[in-house]
């Protein structure tokens, strides 16, 4: 059976479809002279050779629609499609850099990216990887890069204005699916980013050149006055890179407290007995992916990802602590865990076209083990998500779930009890393990060490 | 005439913008005429690194 990937139906040189399990793309004829030329002219070797393109085999597929198409390839799989609006600012800003690295390389040989959309980036191996190889075309001497507005939108308008206003202004790109319209940018930024080179001439003179031509007869401008020689498009591209490298966002102090005595608890002889014992259940789950949900700065995941050595998404709300999570998988090189923000009372839904075009966070699993460790208060008390709710809702992520139960007695439960009405009468053991008997089997149940806390092995029925 | 017909062999499947197109040949001249008098200043100062 073929089922085409509705992700990619935009673009007229070809699209990714699935069959018996595996992901091809299928190359249409109008675009098979633009891919010889990738292969011809080095680029694509040299892109690979670099980690910036997913590589890929040409197979002997017949095509999903042949009338259009000879040529069928099969990328290398990627383990987890995440979205930028689940970046962090680091995350966002890795994939610009590489987008205008592409860019430069491609020009360097004589071509040019057709788009720059952030969607054509994702985390391949811990590297922001170009994922369209047909985003490629020959550059004729004075064009100009048709994909700059679109960059600007994509990458540019949200990273600055997580910089200057707010970082959860990156939760825009959710509703703009084509990048934050660079007058919207413009008008939610401060005055003094317009004295800033960068963002003074690619977001607001941008803006404003928009705006002024946005009712203009496009076939009245002439075209000689759209060519650009190409020293002046390597010089935009230096400059569009000189201004994402100023956007670098710093998490608040107060996360990165947080952090260190966090990690300052990991010695303690509590967190220690933590460790061990997570590190024992998941020694006996055999394991490829796993999504740790409210993982923090990503201690676990790392764990996770060592002990059963499994892909591991690590989702988590706050941006300060994803962002110091990607700052230590760099550190690391760790290529095995992907942080990802994701607010679970809310996540990631179906969007776009016809619901298709992007999946919702569950549409991506599930996975081999879900890790849930202190999550639970903050979703049924910190959310009011009755129990049976949420364990239900645990089924469709993954089939085996570590879950850390959270007593009423805790000090994190009375800290968020502390400021409103208790009104969570079912919120006790009895009542979770009535609620996961029902859509699953408790294999395990041990006592947290140094805790009133419990680590259950939770089995999916059926 | 319309941009699609200038640069004829490209399949664009997204739209441009006229305002960017426009803007980025004014950003791109701005750039080659920094690099000029970049270029420039750089050889007057070893004129003068000469002599000195």
């Amino acid at each position: 059976m073929t089922e085409r990937i509705p992700a990619s139906f935009r673009d007229p040189a070809g699209f990714m479809f699935r069959r018996e399990g595996v992901l091809y793309r299928q190359i249409n004829d109008r675009h098979t002279d633009s891919y010889g030329e990738l292969l011809k002219s080095g680029l694509y070797d040299e892109l690979v050779r670099h980690k910036l393109l997913i590589p890929h085999v040409e197979v002997e597929v017949s095509p999903a629609e042949p009338d259009v198409s000879s040529l069928v390839i099969r990328p290398d799989p990627v383990r987890f499609i995440s979205y930028p609006f689940e970046w962090c600012p680091g995350q966002l800003r890795a994939a610009a850099e590489a987008t205008l690295e592409i860019q430069r390389l491609a020009m360097e040989r004589g071509m040019s990216l057709r788009d720059a959309s952030a969607y054509n980036i994702q985390f391949h191996e811990g590297r922001p990887t170009l994922i369209d190889t047909l985003s490629f075309e020959p550059l004729p001497a004075g064009m100009p890069w048709f994909a700059y507005g679109q960059f600007c939108r994509h990458f540019l308008a949200p990273l600055a204005l997580m910089k200057y206003v707010d970082v959860r202004l990156g939760k825009l790109l959710r509703t703009e699916l084509d990048g934050i319209p660079l007058d919207l940018a413009a008008s939610l930024l401060p005055w003094r980013t317009r004295l800033q080179w960068g963002l003074g001439v690619h977001l607001h003179a941008h803006a404003s050149s928009q705006r002024r031509h946005a009712r203009s007869d496009p076939g009245r401008t002439p075209a000689k006055g759209r060519q650009l020689s190409r020293q002046a498009l390597v010089g935009l591209i230096e400059s569009l890179l000189a201004a994402v490298k100023k956007q670098h966002w710093k998490p608040a102090s107060s996360a990165w407290r947080d952090y260190y005595a966090l990690r300052e608890s990991y010695s303690s002889a509590a967190m220690e007995g933590k460790v061990e014992l997570v590190t024992r259940v998941l020694r006996g789950l055999p394991a490829e992916t796993v999504w740790d949900l409210g993982a923090n700065t990503g201690q676990f995941s790392r764990l996770a990802a060592e002990v059963t050595g499994a892909h591991v998404v690590s989702i988590e709300m706050d941006a300060s602590a994803v962002e110091l999570s990607w700052r230590d998988c760099q550190d690391a090189e760790d290529a095995r865990v992907l942080p990802l923000l994701n607010d679970l009372s809310n996540p990631t839904p179906a969007q776009g076209w016809a619901h298709e075009e992007r999946e919702s966070l569950l549409d991506r699993g599930p996975v081999d083990v879900v890790l849930a460790l202190a999550l639970i208060h903050h979703l049924a008390i910190g959310n009011n998500v009755p129990l049976p709710s949420l364990l239900r809702w645990l089924t469709s992520a993954g089939k085996t779930v570590v879950i850390e139960w959270v007593p009423k007695e805790d000090p994190m439960v009375q800290r968020l009890l502390s400021t409103r009405e208790d009104v969570f009468a079912d919120y006790d053991m009895n009542s979770f393990e009535d609620a996961a008997k029902e859509h699953f089997e408790i294999r395990s149940k041990e006592q947290v060490p140094g805790s009133l806390r419990s680590l259950y092995v939770l089995e999916r029925h059926g | 005439m319309l941009i699609t017909q200038v640069f004829g062999a490209v399949i664009m499947y997204i739209d441009p913008g006229t305002g960017s197109i426009i803007f980025q040949a004014l950003v791109g001249g701005i750039m080659v005429l920094g690099l000029t008098v970049r270029v420039y200043w750089r050889k007057v100062r070893s004129l003068f690194k000469r002599h000195g």
